[in-house]
């Protein structure tokens, strides 16, 4: 247990250090907008009080629009969290048996389509495939809602998240990579001593000692791709134009509105950071060797 | 009850000669053969549309001929200004070659030049290289290319560039594995070589040993890489402006005309992304696993 | 006593991409093992015995290749309705007084996998064969025949604890047991192969247990499931003598109290000499010698040899090794010339031709000709050489 908490402070401390340099990074960058911001201070200690702001999560009003900041980008921000962890998962959930079933084959032929399957899937530009299933639904079956319920109209917004999970989770880069890891993982650790052991003393082929060893491969990869799908997020977003972070994030840059998409850029950092950390506790409760 | 896979016959009484396939290396002829079309495709699109020596004009607007489907006269049909869609694919390519390759040059030379670093000195230079590293790696790549665009309003090659310098983490953190790895094992053989080898020596041997996989197959990955950015980037309308085509916008001007039944338009572009994508892919995956080959049991 | 298992022809070849051939891995090898004895498999490294030991357990991976042979098993009665689907009629044979059924556990090989020599044709279909014989093999494997391997650190899973290792073993045979009652099992089964502090081995991790406590605790995870057969391949190895000696002893202590049957496979015959009743030696894929053990360590009285009548290999392998009179003697230690030749034999000569020292004048030419056939120089012990051939 104490083990835990030492790598949670750990993690913490260096997200924390993190965090500092994206911020300062973003404030030079905005100090660098030529004369847009008469009399914002500069120096170090306006730079302390931005980072009072953001970290305790007053976020202020936009200089640009005008607009109350935390208003708008805290919803947004729920539900492309959301967005993000369900096409996580839907990625998984399809990349994992895939790799899986290639692997115990071991490469053959009648696993190739499914193998090309998961190439097209990662290569096919992710606007395309999301406006393909957008008229393919809404022409030929009109059952599930196409947008999200706001104002007056409050109907169930939980069903308006299926097709953007579905199109990112399927259509983001990740697919094949996930494939192939789990492939090649796989291989090796069948073929390790331990596994063809635990086999003769009676494991069945399929279920064995096997999961310990592809899941740290499998979660390592899978939370360093969070950065991508939030990414990925912002065209989806905009094909479904759905109330998320992305379409957010888009409408500030045509809006040339800069505090909210730095705004947008330290929350997506804090997610990132958040996942890295968890990923660092998952790993040392699977992985007991100790460094 | 027999089966015959294989018979050859062979008068040499000694060996058992007889060649059976090898499974894994068909695999990556295919996958290999198949990048190298799209990449010499590409090529031969981009010499086209450098030197303008085009059959049809792609920017000629032909009121006249609008949505037509594809025919002969016209490879991939028009669009919704009469415009041949098959050369404006062609002319397509100049929006992400050389931004492509910037980004590419861009991504390699820093990634090798910062992990090499750090993989010889993984005390010191190490630490503040992946801190600053870790801060670039952690900002999503478009919101980051947004934040550039409100900043700086920027060609479509600054914006590459700053994909490029996106890309560098990943490639630093691999390089920098593998020259922890070869300074291990060349730190005994060199203690054993009387001194002799240089610094020199041992640079040139670990850098020519980690980079030889990195450069091509990297390469070919960031590639798609970029081609997907800078596609994504002209959908959403920031990227190549109209009437100059990319794949990006041609996909976007032609979604609309997805309900009047004329999805060609959006489709064949976004088939050519899907095309020229998968087979930049399937070559670095061939060549990584060309060159990773681990001889089974 | 009844017969437990019987191995005919066993053939297993590996196909060496690199060089376009096959390499002749195990070639005819057979044996038979009475329930509740010992057999023990001598040989070099090298020489095919663990890919025997792996071939009948169903075991070998590699491919492409071919396996071939016949090897039936007195399979109990539940396990053989669980199977039946996959085995075809006239796949058992009787035998014994009994006259109990052996299934045979590699059937169907032959529809599959299938060769012949000349005119060097090669049908093989090896991915079906695995399959099926996987779904034969799960019933048999860990219930009916369980192996352990060298090398005991790296047969044990490094990223969970000795104990769980134990008890999912445990649950996966006996799953209407709870879990505490798993517990004490598992407690229970460190106790009889001698670890007198259960509860702190079943907190540790592999990594940190000594190698003889490692081989027990894999000893254990073997046998928790109460096998008929237990295939112990190079258990000694890497071990310091008390060790050898207090693992041996403890497996014929086990084999006593569970009537077990134990396959001994290692290289040092006098350690297997210690416990064997019946004794096989390999060499270079095919087996030389093969007897009692009585007949094999020591040989018949008034036979043409010192030692009695045996393969020269063996008398090699037994005199390699000094009893405590020759130590005492200062005697210098007899070698064997020479090293394992690499497989690619051509079965026109006799494999031990090299390093054999009784190959002189007449008997040279037999032997440079063909590779002899097994011939039994007395009731139950047959041996593999022109020196008996009358």
């Amino acid at each position: 247990m104490m083990r835990f908490v030492r790598i949670f402070f750990k993690e913490v401390f260096n997200m924390a250090l993190l965090i500092v340099g994206v911020t300062a990074l973003l404030y030079l960058l905005f100090n660098l907008m030529p004369g847009f911001f008469p009399g914002k201070g500069q120096g170090v200690i306006e730079y302390l009080r931005l980072l009072k702001k953001l970290f305790t999560f007053q976020f202020g009003t936009s200089i640009i629009s005008g607009r109350d900041i935390n208003s708008i980008v805290f919803p947004a921000f729920r539900n492309t969290l959301i967005l993000t962890i369900g096409s996580i998962f839907l990625s998984i959930l399809i990349s994992v048996p895939i790799g899986i079933f290639s692997a115990y084959r071991g490469f053959k032929t009648y696993s190739w389509p499914l193998v090309i399957f998961s190439y097209i899937m990662s290569s096919i530009p992710v606007f395309y495939f999301g406006y393909l299933v957008l008229y393919v639904i809404s022409r030929y079956t009109g059952f599930l809602p196409i947008y999200y319920p706001q104002g007056v109209e409050r109907g169930n917004p939980v069903v308006s998240y299926v097709l953007p999970i579905l199109v990112l989770g399927f259509g983001n880069e990740s697919i094949s990579e996930i494939v192939r890891l789990i492939a090649n993982e796989l291989e090796r650790v069948m073929h390790t001593d331990y596994v063809i052991a635990s086999k003769a003393m009676g494991e069945s082929v399929l279920w064995s000692s096997v999961n310990e060893g592809i899941m740290i491969p499998l979660v390592s990869i899978v939370f360093s791709k969070i950065p991508f799908i939030i990414g990925g997020a912002v065209i989806v977003e905009h094909v479904f134009n759905w109330p998320g972070m992305g379409r957010l994030a888009f409408q500030a840059t045509l809006d040339r509105d800069l505090p909210v998409l730095i705004v947008i850029a330290f929350l997506a950092v804090l997610c990132v950071r958040v996942g890295m950390i968890l990923k660092e506790i998952l790993l040392s409760y699977i992985n007991p060797i100790e460094k | 009850m027999k089966r015959f896979y294989f018979e050859k016959e062979k008068p040499n009484i000694e060996y058992f000669h007889v060649p059976l396939s090898k499974r894994a290396s068909v695999r990556d002829v295919v996958s290999i053969g198949f990048g190298l079309f799209v990449v010499s495709y590409l090529f031969v699109f981009f010499g086209i549309s450098v030197t303008g020596t085009f059959i049809k004009d792609p920017m000629e607007v032909n009121i006249g001929a609008m949505f037509l489907s594809p025919s002969l006269e016209h490879l991939f049909g028009t669009d919704f200004l009469g415009r041949d869609i098959f050369s404006r694919i062609v002319k397509g390519t100049e929006a992400f070659f050389i931004p492509g390759l910037i980004s590419i040059s861009v991504s390699t030379t820093f990634g090798l030049l910062f992990g090499i670093i750090s993989g010889f000195y993984p005390k010191y230079f190490a630490k503040i290289i992946f801190f600053f590293l870790n801060i670039i790696d952690s900002i999503p790549r478009i919101i980051f290319i947004l934040i550039i665009i409100v900043l700086f309003n920027p060609s479509i090659y600054l914006i590459m560039t700053f994909v490029g310098i996106s890309s560098i983490p990943k490639i630093a953190s691999y390089i920098k594995s593998k020259v922890e790895v070869l300074k291990n094992q060349h730190s005994i053989e060199a203690a054993r070589a009387l001194g002799l080898s240089q610094w020199a020596i041992i640079f040139k041997h670990i850098i020519w040993l980690s980079t030889k996989p990195v450069l091509i197959i990297r390469a070919t990955l960031g590639m798609g890489e970029s081609i997907l950015i800078e596609t994504s980037l002209s959908y959403l309308g920031i990227g190549v402006q109209e009437p100059t085509p990319s794949w990006g916008n041609m996909v976007a001007m032609g979604k609309d005309f997805f309900f009047q039944g004329k999805i060609w338009l959006s489709t064949i572009p976004a088939g050519v992304i899907l095309f020229t994508i998968m087979g930049l892919y399937l070559l670095g995956d061939g060549l990584n696993s060309i060159y990773n080959e681990k001889v089974s049991r | 006593m009844s017969r437990l298992a019987e191995l005919k022809d066993l053939k297993v070849y590996f196909y060496d991409q690199r060089d376009k051939r096959f390499i002749r891995a195990v070639e005819n090898v057979g044996f038979a093992i009475e329930e509740g004895s010992v057999l023990g498999v001598v040989g070099e490294s090298g020489c095919g015995k663990t890919v025997t030991a792996l071939a009948t357990m169903g075991l070998i991976e590699a491919e492409p290749g071919i396996i071939g042979g016949r090897f039936f098993f007195k399979a109990p009665q539940e396990d053989v309705k669980l199977i039946e689907d996959y085995l075809f009629r006239n796949t058992w044979m009787t035998t014994g007084e009994n006259s109990t059924r052996l299934y045979n556990l590699f059937c169907g090989l032959d529809q599959y996998v299938n060769f012949e020599e000349n005119p060097f044709t090669i049908i093989k279909d090896s991915e079906k064969w695995l399959r099926r014989s996987n779904r034969i093999m799960e019933h048999i494997r860990g219930k009916n025949i369980s192996m352990i391997f060298q090398n005991p650190g790296r047969s044990l899973n490094p990223f969970i604890t000795v104990g769980h290792q134990l008890e999912r073993t445990i649950g996966r045979f006996n799953p209407d047991r709870s879990s505490h009652e798993i517990h004490e099992m598992a407690a229970q089964w460190l106790r009889s192969v001698r670890l007198y502090r259960p509860e702190t081995v079943m907190s540790m991790y592999p990594r940190s247990l000594s190698v003889g406590m490692a081989q027990r605790v894999i000893i254990a995870i073997a046998l928790c499931s109460n096998p008929r057969l237990l295939i112990a391949d190079e258990p000694t190895i890497g071990l310091d003598t008390t060790n050898i000696y207090k693992i041996i002893e403890l497996l014929e202590t086990l084999r006593a109290e569970m009537n077990l049957t134990l396959v001994l496979i290692s290289h040092n015959i006098r350690i297997v000499s210690t416990i064997a009743n019946d004794i096989i030696v390999m060499y270079a894929g095919i087996v030389v010698e093969c007897g009692v053990r009585k007949d094999v360590i020591r040989g018949r009285f008034g036979a043409k040899h010192p030692y009695g009548a045996k393969h020269p290999y063996t008398e090699a392998l037994v005199s390699s090794i000094p009893s405590d009179s020759d130590i005492r003697k200062g005697k210098k230690l007899k070698e064997i010339p020479g090293s394992v030749r690499n497989n690619k034999r051509e079965m026109n000569c006799c494999p031990f031709l090299e390093r054999c020292s009784y190959a002189v004048g007449k008997i040279r030419k037999l032997c440079e000709s063909h590779c002899p056939e097994l011939v039994e120089v007395s009731p139950q012990h047959f041996v593999r050489c022109y020196l008996y051939y009358s």
